[in-house]
């Protein structure tokens, strides 16, 4: 298959920083809720919130929904502050 | 892990449950909460041709029939919008990508490489060579074709979800299958000597 350079950068970044994760998708999903509202408090993480900080930094994918989820959240609360 | 003090999600989990007698002013007011995040957001991830309308509906059901699961373990109105996204990045991605085909870039089970743009200098182009077959080398040998067909859909830029579907798969399974795939490559690159600082110095030789 042809590719650009920059996809090829792409994969091999992400595989040389492929540490091991114990959330996957759907464990990051259950704490992600929960991860958001620290990072808005700037709460220190718990180990387990920790877990989905990992989990992020591996997963374009949830990262993706992560941000959109936080502009969301921004959104909806200065809509309500300022209606 | 932070139990909020505040009682604010119980009074929603109360007020949108089946019998209260608050139930239909809950889910308005939970509508244009959700409306009004997502409104904001939704327009520029994947060309944002969605309706909110619609999204926030699908995002209402689901959360209702959710309720039981809700463990206080954020605000309410957090874990709602969770839901709400993740409903409206998935119809987003699946409209984007759904004529992105995997079986496309296969080539009978064997995998093979190559880098279309070229380098900016002959030390670039070598470093850049050497990796690349290496990589494929590894993909070729140390992988299921299970894990050689996720690898091309990253690298064809599809979404772990998007593989996912196409692998008649789910989005954890595919995440777990992609991510042992990479720790099996990178663990290939160290046996033959070369670090994930190596890799990336010769990959990225370029513009120094």
């Amino acid at each position: 298959m042809n590719i650009t350079s920059s996809q090829a950068l792409d994969l091999l970044a992400s595989i040389c920083i492929a540490v091991p994760d114990a959330l996957g998708c759907d464990g990051c999903f259950a704490l992600i809720p929960a991860f958001a509202d620290a990072q808005t408090s700037r709460d220190d993480l718990s180990l387990l919130l920790q877990a989905v900080q990992i989990h992020l930094s591996q997963c374009a994918c949830c990262r993706y929904e992560y941000e959109t989820l936080r502009e969301s959240m921004l959104a909806a609360e200065a809509s309500y502050r300022d209606p | 892990m932070t139990i909020l003090a505040s009682t604010e999600h119980y009074n929603w989990v109360e007020r949108l449950e089946v019998h209260s007698p608050f139930r239909e002013g809950a889910i308005g007011e939970l509508r244009h909460y959700l409306m009004c995040g997502l409104s904001r957001s939704l327009p520029h991830r994947y060309g944002g041709n969605i309706e909110i309308d619609d999204v926030v509906q699908v995002a209402l059901v689901r959360i209702l029939a959710s309720l039981d699961t809700f463990r206080a373990r954020s605000r309410f109105t957090t874990w709602a919008m969770a839901i709400a996204t993740r409903v409206a990045i998935s119809e987003l991605r699946r409209r984007h990508y759904r004529d992105v085909s995997l079986s496309q870039s296969s080539d009978g089970g064997h995998f093979q490489i190559s880098v279309i743009d070229p380098a900016s200098s002959v030390e670039e182009e070598a470093g850049r060579r050497r990796v690349l077959q290496l990589l494929q080398q590894l993909i070729n040998e140390c992988l299921s074709e299970k894990q050689r067909l996720a690898i091309q859909g990253l690298l064809v830029g599809l979404p772990i979800e998007e593989i996912a579907s196409r692998l008649q798969s789910n989005r954890n399974a595919t995440y777990k299958l992609v991510h042992d795939a990479k720790l099996r490559i990178r663990r290939g690159f160290e046996a033959l000597g070369m670090t994930g600082d190596d890799i990336l110095a010769d990959i990225a030789k370029r513009n120094p």
